[in-house]
């Protein structure tokens, strides 16, 4: 029983440090992303765009359905290959790390004669070990070691050793912080009104998002919006927006802070994020035999001055529907406020029963109703999320680029030189070795040796081409 | 002085600069067939002459416009031409056998240049998401890694028309076929350092405007594909021994995705970065 777990234990360690397991790997995740681009993802679109999706491509839509194609990137199969690179990472990188670590000048590939070229030299008594090390030096190769028998090992961007595990390190933190912060993460889009609070009850979100094993999201803070403050270029786009927010944490300590796109603010590890959305909130009191209903409808803002800040919503308890059009500036050449109007529309059971401009705090009649527009206020939306892991995943892009850099643009190399002494010369050897840019190398390698040829002059020249 | 006028000077800029890339091209590819390697330094005193005139076009409209060239196509497509186009010739300083790559690396950027002249030059403005330093980081180390990749398959070709025309017709000064093979897996390399500097900033960006660092857009999902390829290649390259041909051809497939994932995508997807490329 030992013996067989021993061995499937072998068995599992040699397919994951398997080369092809990991090209393979890679090859499936590529595929599987590229499917993405056929089928609309849950996590990509809205719920209204697949659902059109769906309707339009009949067939492709019951593939999908049936494999689970709509949420690709957490399906089984995606998870499952990333599961197996990140074992097959984990593995290669500790090998890899171990190997460098035990890498000596002895074991190393060079004593072992795998070096790419071969040249002997023989120098002149008074031109000694110092000339060569100080013309090697210019060339960036530095004395690593000094070994018995006078070998010399020198080396040129030793720290580039590490780059394969910094490389693949990174990416471990990367694969393990982005999986815990998938099954974690919690979110959610409010729309707050100006003067109104948010509470953090789950049904005040918009939209409210909980990863796989995360706890039920309502942070424990109350934030209030204060301010809107949007400006805005001649054309109308939006140049920038920022909202002035009062806090208060679970110790009910209340902070003024602002926060405007792209400079969040935190408070006990939730964060607040300013959006892209604000518009107009329009106040309306219906009074129905007797009884006043206000409601709250927000308006989206338009792509022009000249647009009204449109919306359609249901009067709530009531059988009506609202259809509304808002010019906040009577001029239409701003969207500040400045006698703004109400373009109104009143249906029931989608016929329209009232159509009329309304300013604000004006009251109109309809079938027995009165509805006053009784306040108009700016809301804005934030994103709200309590999220960990981030900043691993982020420590390992930075371990992954170092890693990169390393590689490419400070590639290892080295060169060996041994010496023997004889009556009236030295006797010098030399060989390099490059993994990555063996013919690169090779040209540096010879112009190395051609200065010491012009230093010393050549005896005999050896050009083995031992390596790839 | 008006938007218009502005934008006449900058667009003649770029017309001239164009011009002057042609004249480039085809002194680069007439040292080459006609085994001249004398003329290549008139190309280069040529291409660089253009770069001085397009890069005072970009300069008058970044001052304009009040902010980098990123945001419609005619920017991108110009702003990559220039940099692929400074980074060719800069890299040509150190590694002077990279030149001859300039028969590749020269109408593909000069045919980047006509396609963005062709499409709306009309300036545009900055949203407040775009306001960030590493969006900055994001676009400048795309378009570093396009002009790397391009460079790359500058190799990667002219490594294949070597081979193929065994020294015969082609230019002997070309470096050997080993050589440029070694040189368009360090161009890649380096299209691969900076394509994972441009998705790390891409993603810090992404999570400080919106809390989000990853969201399988359809332009990110690409990018990440094109990491992966890139990646393969590498493995490919250490551990399979791709080498020549075969790893020639793998760069071509490679930069066919990176050209699907930074030029084309963004104009046909429905994704979050195609809204500010506007044609």
């Amino acid at each position: 029983m030992i013996h067989k777990q021993k061995r499937m234990k072998n068995k599992l360690r040699t397919i994951l440090l398997s080369r092809k397991t990991a090209l393979v790997g890679i090859a499936i995740i590529a595929f599987l992303s590229g499917i993405s681009f056929v089928f609309p993802q849950q996590t990509a679109c809205t719920p209204d765009y697949l659902m059109q999706w769906q309707k339009d491509h009949r067939a492709l839509a019951s593939i999908a359905d049936a494999l689970l194609l709509h949420s690709i990137f957490s399906s089984t199969i995606f998870l499952t290959c990333v599961g197996a690179l990140f074992f097959s990472m984990c593995l290669s990188t500790y090998t890899v790390w171990k190997n460098q670590r035990s890498l000596t000048v002895n074991n190393s590939l060079l004593i072992k004669k795998k070096s790419l070229e071969f040249f002997e030299f023989i120098v002149e008594q008074k031109k000694g070990i110092k000339d060569i090390l100080e013309s090697f030096q210019r060339h960036g190769y530095s004395l690593k070691t000094q070994l018995p028998n006078d070998k010399f090992y020198t080396v040129k961007n030793e720290m580039s050793k590490w780059g394969t595990v910094l490389l693949h390190g990174g990416m471990l933190v990367i694969v393990a912080a982005s999986l815990f912060h998938f099954v974690s993460d919690r979110r959610g889009f409010v729309q707050i009104i100006e003067g109104d609070t948010f509470f953090g009850a789950k049904d005040e979100f918009l939209v409210h998002e909980e990863g796989p094993l995360a706890k039920s999201f309502h942070p424990n803070l109350a934030i209030g919006l204060d301010k809107v403050a949007p400006r805005y270029y001649s054309n109308a786009e939006i140049q920038s927006l920022e909202s002035g927010l009062k806090i208060a944490d679970s110790n009910e300590d209340i902070v003024s802070k602002s926060v405007s796109v792209n400079h969040s603010i935190e408070v006990e590890g939730v964060t607040v994020y300013q959006t892209m959305s604000n518009g107009y909130t329009v106040g309306l009191i219906l009074e129905k035999h007797g009884q006043k209903i206000p409601t709250y409808f927000s308006l989206d803002r338009p792509r022009k001055f000249s647009e009204p800040f449109a919306g359609i919503s249901d009067f709530p308890t009531t059988d009506y529907s609202v259809s509304m059009r808002l010019f906040p500036n009577e001029n239409k050449k701003s969207f500040e406020l400045k006698n703004p109007k109400l373009l109104l529309s009143i249906l029931k059971n989608g016929t329209s029963i009232f159509n009329d401009t309304l300013s604000l705090y004006e009251k109109i009649d309809f079938a027995g109703n009165r509805l006053t527009f009784s306040d108009i206020r700016q809301w804005s939306g934030f994103i709200v999320t309590e999220s960990f892991g981030v900043s691993f995943i982020f420590a390992g892009f930075g371990m992954s680029l170092l890693g990169l850099f390393f590689i490419y643009f400070l590639p290892v190399k080295e060169i060996v030189f041994t010496i023997e002494q004889n009556d009236e010369h030295l006797k010098v050897f030399f060989y390099g070795y490059s993994r990555r840019e063996k013919a690169l190398f090779a040209e540096e390698f010879m112009e190395i040796m051609e200065e010491q040829y012009l230093n010393y002059g050549v005896v005999n020249v050896g050009n083995e081409l031992v390596g790839n | 002085m008006s938007e218009m006028n502005w934008l006449e000077i900058e667009v003649s800029l770029q017309w001239i600069a164009v011009a002057l890339y042609i004249a480039a091209s085809s002194i680069y590819t007439y040292s080459l067939f006609f085994k001249n390697g004398n003329v290549l330094k008139r190309a280069e005193h040529i291409t660089i002459f253009g770069l001085v005139l397009h890069s005072v076009a970009l300069l008058l409209r970044w001052i304009e416009q009040g902010h980098g060239p990123y945001m419609t196509r005619y920017e991108v497509l110009s702003s990559d031409a220039w940099i692929t186009l400074a980074m060719f010739l800069s890299l040509g300083l150190k590694w002077e056998k990279i030149r001859s790559a300039g028969v590749l690396v020269l109408p593909i950027s000069f045919l980047m240049l006509v396609i963005g002249l062709f499409s709306n030059p009309s300036m545009q403005n900055l949203p407040p998401s775009l306001r960030s330093i590493w969006l900055v980081m994001h676009v400048t180390c795309a378009k570093l890694a396009a002009g790397a990749i391009i460079t790359s398959l500058g190799c990667a070709i002219l490594y294949l028309v070597k081979i193929k025309e065994n020294q015969k017709f082609f230019y002997a000064k070309i470096p050997s076929p080993e050589i440029l093979d070694e040189y368009s897996y360090k161009f890649a390399g380096f299209g691969f350092t900076f394509w994972t500097i441009n998705i790390a900033a891409g993603a810090i960006w992404a999570n400080q405007s919106w809390g989000r660092y990853w969201g399988w857009d359809p332009i990110e999902t690409w990018s990440f594909i094109t990491w992966l390829m890139y990646g393969m290649f590498a493995h490919l390259r250490l551990f399979w021994k791709w080498r020549g041909k075969k790893s020639a051809l793998f760069l071509v497939v490679c930069f066919i995705t990176s050209i699907f994932t930074i030029f084309i995508l963004p104009f046909v997807a429905n994704s979050l970065h195609a809204e500010y490329f506007t044609p």
